[in-house]
């Protein structure tokens, strides 16, 4: 049926307004509205409507009878036609009850409708109001929530893990509640990460600027013009509000970025400013920041050709961590030493062969803040006794060691020298001996190691587990080669190729591992329990297999899970040579000792992601 | 020489159930090492617990029992949130196990542990929550602890405009 209007809108009522018809004559009927029908389609209709057998009547036959013949028609007919007539007039006059009745109904039941749907929603505020009051997470005060919010998003996982960046805002998506407080919290709020060249970096700054007090920013390496970009509006922006800025780090930029950025920024965020971390630029120009703690360059800095002119000295005498990316010359170690009294961290990287002019060390300098030593791309030639000889670190008790790669053992002095004997902490790694004997040597000048870390060759690692597991058992006569050790990290750092060599090479690994685990864990532990080693954490280097799907950053995949079913020990894969850090991943592997996994990290070509527990 | 007899002390929850415990047990509890420390009498009443229930003073009790003996935290360390957040995640393996409970008494030991200002007690239940909570979406978050979405079209609009700007960089 179509329903088409024929009455004047102002003056007829609704059901008047509108005429029925089959929806099949509707456009016969507006152009025979419009007299506009041809003859032969009104004869059609005519001849289709006044069928005889639903009209009791052949109507068309007697008007062409009337029309052939010129006879008036008879009481009977007449009787007839008017019959009909009138039957039409009262179907039409039903028919037009009903449509009213009808539309009564529909207009009822509307109203109907609408009165109902305001009571469901009515009803559902009322219930969603219950459920705010009587939902868990709502009987919690709120202190409770803020240190909740605060263990869930932290700062370390901020910095490396890329699906961290943005847990503030997931947070504060869930409801109005958690949103109000997540934006009352700037320690939620303290780390910015920025691709200057995005459309929206402005409009994400002013966010986290506007919720938070003096955050960290992390920039990403922009694409293009360099120098068109520093006068873009992030640029402009980022300026303006400089002064607030406690870190920064500057990821993936070269020297030319630097250069052109740097003048523009740092010096400009000077006034907060704690760590600036420029690792990855070769070229960088004076830096002039009053409160500096923490800086992170690259050797070739001109930093140090301006050393020791009063400015920069004066400027950096307060620095406590120090990390020289690029290679330093070896002279430069005590010089630094020297000339920053309160740095307790320094990481450097000693490659350069040492020259003759060492030995011109005349006065032993003594550190005596400095805790935690680390070298990296050490070459065997590099840090002779002669020069360690005139350098003792007290507190020492931290060191890290990677070995050149193209070495096979580390040098002499690493396995004898005095200050071995006070480090808790050991890191060696890049060591691809394939025998025992440097480890036999090292280990026992290690007694007050609580962490060990050792990243050895593939071909060695058999051999160094065989070590460590065939350590007699520990008794007075026969004491524990590391006796106070807690943590243990053991892996390879040479790469593997593919998935299914690297699932293989694990999970054979796993197997091998795990009959001299309890050996190992009695044998290295002080106490007698297994429980003395409360961490473990197998650690592989490798490639990105091509086969983890499309989306690499996707690591949870049902395939992947499948595959590694089954490996339960600590994992860490790590894909870009960085360390990540020191957390574990325990297993149901030993459940007993190790607990259950708590997180499992994956370093990948853009950060460090973190897997789901249930990845393993 | 016998060792000499641990205090006992009476405490009786909400629900009228009383427990009577060692007294090093029960001054894990600040609240409860502060009103122990006041009286100067020793007293048979039991101490009213209005806040806590039997069955979550329970699973209170055997926590602080584990832990009995542990040196308190100092009264004075007021962490600020930067402090908080740098604390750790881990759980301790037993902790762990004490903790694995339904949601309901996951969030009345919390409530428990910070009304008897047992720090950490409230420490394991909040790292718990951000455990279950990390990685998760807010729908997902919602879905697990029931929370109704009930931001304005406003905020709604507002989060649309972040996520995006988020996705964007």
């Amino acid at each position: 049926m179509k329903v088409v209007p024929v009455g004047d809108k102002q003056l007829c009522s609704w059901n008047e307004l509108y005429a029925v018809y089959p929806e099949s004559f509707a456009e016969a009927i507006e152009m025979a509205s419009k007299n506009r029908l041809a003859p032969e389609e009104k004869e059609r209709i005519v001849n289709e409507v006044l069928d005889p057998e639903t009209s009791g009547i052949d109507l068309v036959s007697l008007l062409q009878q009337v029309r052939d013949f010129g006879d008036p028609l008879g009481s009977t007919q007449e009787a007839a036609v008017r019959t009909c007539l009138r039957s039409c007039q009262d179907d039409i006059r039903d028919l037009k009850t009903q449509i009213s009745d009808t539309i009564s109904t529909i207009s009822r039941l509307g109203r109907q409708l609408s009165e109902t749907s305001c009571q469901l929603v009515k009803r559902s505020r009322h219930l969603c109001a219950i459920q705010i009051l009587f939902t868990e997470d709502q009987r919690l005060p709120q202190d409770i929530l803020e240190q909740i919010f605060l263990q869930t998003i932290r700062p370390e996982d901020e910095l490396v893990d890329r699906r961290s960046k943005c847990a503030s805002l997931q947070l504060g998506a869930v409801c109005h509640r958690w949103r109000v407080i997540i934006h009352s919290m700037p320690a939620l709020w303290d780390t910015i990460h920025l691709r200057p060249s995005s459309q929206s970096s402005v409009e994400l700054a002013k966010l986290w600027l506007s919720r938070s007090q003096y955050p960290s920013i992390v920039l990403y390496p922009w694409k293009g013009d360099n120098v068109a970009k520093v006068t873009s509006p992030a640029f402009a922006f980022l300026r303006g509000a400089s002064k607030r800025f406690r870190r920064i780090h500057f990821t993936g930029q070269t020297g030319d970025n630097i250069s052109e950025v740097f003048p523009l920024l740092v010096n400009a965020w000077s006034e907060k400013l704690e760590e600036l971390d420029v690792r990855f630029a070769t070229q960088l120009p004076e830096i002039r920041v009053p409160h500096l703690k923490r800086l992170f360059i690259a050797g070739g800095s001109p930093l140090w050709g301006l050393w020791p002119s009063s400015a920069p000295s004066t400027h950096l005498k307060q620095l406590t961590v120090l990390g020289i990316t690029c290679s330093v010359e070896p002279l430069l170690l005590p010089f630094i030493l020297s000339q920053l009294p309160s740095l307790h961290q320094l990481y450097i990287s000693l490659h350069d062969d040492f020259p003759p002019e060492v030995s011109h060390i005349n006065h032993p300098i003594t550190h005596s803040n400095l805790r935690y030593l680390g070298i990296c791309d050490m070459a065997r030639e590099v840090i002779p006794d002669n020069l360690l000889d005139h350098i003792s670190f007290p507190i020492l008790n931290t060191m890290e060691c990677h070995i050149d790669c193209r070495k096979d053992t580390p040098p002499p002095w690493l396995c004898s020298h005095p200050f071995l004997l006070q480090l808790r902490r050991f890191t060696l790694t890049h060591f691809a001996e394939r025998t025992e004997t440097t480890l036999l040597t090292l280990l026992p000048q290690l007694p007050r190691v609580e962490e060990l870390c050792l990243m050895v060759h593939p071909d060695g690692l058999a051999r160094i587990l065989g070590v460590l597991a065939s350590i007699p058992t520990r008794s007075s006569e026969n004491p524990p080669l590391v006796p106070l050790l807690r943590r243990l990290k053991i892996g390879s750092d040479v790469a593997f190729s593919g998935l299914d060599k690297f699932t293989s090479e694990f999970q054979q690994l796993i197997r091998s591992w795990s009959p001299p685990t309890s050996n190992i864990i009695s044998d290295l532990g002080h106490a007698s329990p297994i429980h003395i080693l409360t961490h473990l954490q197998i650690h592989y280097y490798g490639k990105m297999p091509d086969d983890f799907g499309s989306d690499n950053r996707n690591l949870n995949t049902p395939e992947l899970c499948e595959r590694l079913r089954g490996v339960s020990l600590g994992l860490i894969i790590q894909f870009t040579g960085e360390v990540i850090k020191d957390d574990y991943a325990a297993t149901q592997h030993h459940p007993k000792s190790f607990g259950e996994a708590q997180r499992y990290y994956v370093m990948g070509d853009d950060g460090l992601w973190k897997l789901d527990p249930e990845f393993l | 020489m016998a060792a000499p007899a641990t205090q006992q002390i009476k405490i009786r929850c909400n629900d009228e159930k009383e427990f009577t415990v060692d007294r090093d047990v029960l001054e894990r509890s600040v609240l409860i090492k502060n009103m122990l420390e006041d009286v100067t009498e020793q007293q048979d009443a039991p101490i009213p617990l209005p806040n806590v229930s039997g069955p979550v003073m329970a699973k209170v009790l055997e926590y602080c029992t584990h832990h009995r003996g542990e040196p308190l935290p100092s009264a004075d360390t007021e962490q600020s949130q930067d402090e908080t957040r740098k604390r750790t995640t881990d759980i301790s393996e037993w902790d762990q196990k004490f903790i694995t409970v339904d949601q309901e008494m996951l969030f009345e030991i919390i409530l428990a542990a910070n009304y008897l200002d047992i720090k950490s007690l409230l420490d394991v239940g909040c790292k718990t929550v951000a455990n279950m909570i990390k990685g998760k979406t807010p729908e997902e978050i919602r879905k697990l602890f029931n929370i109704v979405n009930d931001f304005t079209p406003e905020e709604e609009a507002q989060i649309k405009k972040e996520n995006e700007w988020a996705e964007d960089r």
